[in-house]
């Protein structure tokens, strides 16, 4: 089992290092990673207040070694978008939040929006997840598929990225 | 193991958890430690777990239950038996695992 005891080693055990190394100057990675965790913990709290998410470094490691590889998609996430909202809902989804709902709209060089709407076991819907961002449809090449009684996306998966 | 136990999910989604080995008990699946588990026991619910438990495998439990086992790159999946509810289920977990997200490589 893994044993980092800071971010940084939870980013370099889970193989993404490259989120420290290809940042210029790499050694702001960290500190710009601990703001985008504190800004996405500020956005758990305004909308779920005393429910939120503990997104803090320490709960992060801690989720890691618990829980390695679905933090390595997060992780992965964290290089893929600058979103806050979006990388909250990432966070949902890894806890459990099931997709009830995405509604995307694009039209070339005019628009695109992603609506996602999370909801937990007993029904609970999480306020929609909102993006304007076209990058951010990359994190939607993590999100499991399968079906059951019909289509289902459930789930946030690490991708499996090659060595160079 | 956490594919299965989601697909599982699809079907129970107030399912409850046991890690196999060290019968730790995990009402909210969030909770699972994943990283440490090699077998688990998806409850339908609290109360099945609960009365599994309580009374073992007795007949009215049947069903109730699904063992999933990691081996080795394989999962395994134990039911009492086959019916339309667990064939669904297992339907759902060979989709789930069926996946390429789960082997595909990017560079």
């Amino acid at each position: 089992m893994p044993n980092p005891t800071s971010l940084e080693e939870a980013i370099r055990h889970s193989g993404e290092g490259w989120l420290i190394d290809s940042f210029a100057p790499p050694e702001e990675a960290i500190p710009y990673l601990r703001q985008t965790l504190q800004a996405v913990r500020a956005i758990g709290q305004q909308r779920f207040e005393g429910n939120a998410p503990d997104l803090s470094e320490k709960a992060v490691v801690q989720e890691y070694i618990r829980n390695p590889l679905r933090v390595r998609g997060f992780l992965q996430s964290l290089g893929g978008t600058r979103s806050t909202e979006m990388l909250l809902m990432v966070w949902r989804i890894l806890q459990g939040m099931e997709v009830k709902d995405i509604q995307l709209s694009y039209r070339k060089r005019e628009q695109f929006e992603v609506r996602v709407v999370l909801e937990s076991a007993y029904g609970e819907e999480d306020p929609p997840y909102v993006s304007n961002n076209i990058h951010d449809f990359v994190l939607f090449r993590h999100i499991g598929i399968l079906e059951s009684g019909g289509p289902i996306f459930d789930g946030f998966y690490a991708l499996r990225v090659r060595e160079a | 193991m956490e594919v299965a136990v989601r697909a599982i999910r699809q079907h129970w989604p107030q399912a409850a958890f046991e890690n196999g080995l060290t019968g730790d008990r995990y009402d909210q699946f969030w909770e699972v430690p994943f990283a440490e588990i090699e077998e688990i026991f998806v409850y339908r619910d609290a109360k099945a777990a609960d009365a599994w438990e309580e009374h073992g495998a007795i007949p009215e439990l049947s069903n109730t239950m699904v063992h999933l086992l990691a081996d080795d790159g394989t999962i395994t999946a134990v039911i009492d038996e086959r019916d339309a509810n667990t064939e669904q289920i297992l339907e759902a977990i060979a989709s789930g695992l069926g996946d390429p997200i789960l082997c595909l490589e990017v560079a």
